[in-house]
């Protein structure tokens, strides 16, 4: 420790292993601040991304709404109404004949008109292969969608039910 | 050139200006070089409430033949002469802030207004220190010099302040030093690795002046218990001399490196 009689104040010396000092700490912070740079521009194009992605989400939010919305007992009825002259029963049961293989038979058909048109076919069948083929009708059909079987009997001819969606517009 | 370069100290006398370059990173070390410009006989002397520059354009002068010689240092420090303040080791009391302990103890003794004072102190071992008092105005006659010079003083600092400081980091178990200026002396004994007796006194240049080193040494030496007088080392200009006559008064005395009294300080 030395004693300093000084009147004034001075600045610090700058002995030349502080100024070393000082010129490595500017490199370093130059560095940092390069990295420091990159990461801003890194967050600035992250925050970009998100709100392209926001907007892209608000968006299909947006038109997302309304199918989620529940539907109004009016609004119901008029699609009902569209789906019952776009998909008749006649034209239904008409599109359906042209898929029965023959060997099949359709017995009961149930029309479930609802947001779309639900139906309920119980079929019989010679054989399980005549079943196949009407199965393989139905399922390639662009009229119906969601072709399930159901249960299924063999009491003498096969019997069976089959749940489908028909889809007006379709080919058949 | 060294590797972190060189720090560079002067010291300021009456007989002359003394400076010395000093590797940085090594205290106390001896001078890379060492030059000595002779001052006209009366151009300074040191006094604590007078004009020390008597004739400051030749004082200015050989200032600047030292600089010259030593590579014109731009910053340096500046070692004012034994003389030209109060020296006093104190016993700062416990949890004191030392410099304001002694601003307390010294100013009363001061021949000018305690306010008038600049005040540092260092340590010397033993929860003691060395403190010097110096008239603010006397400072900045010799800060004037300098900063007439061209260079720019990192410290002021006072005879033999640095060099007591280096030595008792040196932790001397037992030893007389003699400080020597041209116009007073300072006598510190060292004992366990503490300072533990300090006088500072004017010397007779005109004869006598070793004959009362010696006195003032056997004193200190007596009220200290002493039966022998431990190894006396003489630092600064003419110690060769000094020693050389302290031993013919019977001490073992001998010249200790006046570099280190500016190397202490660098």
């Amino acid at each position: 420790m030395s004693a300093d009689f000084s009147t004034r104040t001075r600045a610090e010396s700058s002995p030349r292993l502080v100024r070393l000092g000082v010129v490595i700490g500017a490199l370093l912070l130059a560095a940092s601040a390069g990295q420091a740079c990159r990461a801003v521009a890194a967050r600035s194009a992250a925050r970009s991304e998100l709100a392209t992605r926001q907007a892209d989400l608000a968006e299909l939010r947006r038109r997302l709404g309304p199918l989620e919305r529940p539907s109004s007992p009016e609004a119901t009825l008029r699609r009902q109404v569209e789906l019952t002259a776009r998909a008749s029963p006649p034209r239904v049961l008409a599109d359906l004949a042209t898929l029965v293989p023959p060997g099949a038979a359709l017995d009961r058909v149930v029309l479930d008109y609802t947001d779309e048109l639900g139906l309920e076919l119980r079929v019989e069948a010679r054989t399980p292969a005549d079943y196949d083929r009407l199965l393989e009708a139905l399922r390639s059909s662009d009229r119906l969608k969601g072709v399930l079987p159901g249960p299924e009997t063999r009491e003498g001819d096969l019997t069976a039910t089959v749940t489908a969606v028909y889809r007006p517009g379709g080919q058949p | 050139m060294a590797l972190l370069g060189v720090r560079t100290a002067i010291a300021i006398d009456a007989s002359g200006v003394a400076g010395g370059t000093f590797p940085r990173g090594r205290s106390a070390a001896e001078p890379t070089e060492r030059v000595r410009v002779a001052l006209p006989e009366g151009a300074l002397e040191p006094s604590a409430t007078e004009t020390n520059l008597v004739r400051p354009a030749e004082v200015k002068a050989a200032l600047l033949d030292l600089l010259e010689r030593l590579g014109r240092p731009t910053r340096v420090v500046a070692v004012l002469p034994l003389g030209i303040g109060r020296l006093a080791l104190l016993q700062p009391a416990l949890g004191a802030e030392p410099r304001d302990f002694a601003r307390f103890r010294l100013g009363p003794s001061l021949p000018f207004a305690v306010r008038e004072a600049v005040i540092d102190t260092v340590p010397t071992g033993g929860g003691g220190v060395l403190a010097g008092a110096v008239r603010r105005t006397v400072v900045a006659e010799f800060e004037d010099l300098v900063a007439s010079c061209g260079v720019e003083l990192a410290r002021v600092d006072l005879a033999p302040l640095a060099a007591l400081a280096a030595r008792q980091r040196e932790r001397p178990a037992e030893a007389l030093d003699v400080f020597l200026g041209d116009r007073a002396y300072a006598l510190a004994l060292h004992e366990a690795g503490a300072l533990r007796a300090f006088r500072c006194r004017r010397r007779a240049p005109g004869g006598g002046d070793v004959e009362r080193i010696a006195e003032t040494l056997r004193a200190t030496a007596r009220e200290s218990g002493r039966a022998v007088t431990p190894r006396v080392l003489v630092f600064g200009e003419s110690s060769g001399a000094v020693a050389a006559g302290l031993t013919a008064q019977g001490f073992a005395a001998s010249s200790g490196s006046d570099g280190a009294l500016l190397g202490a300080a660098a």
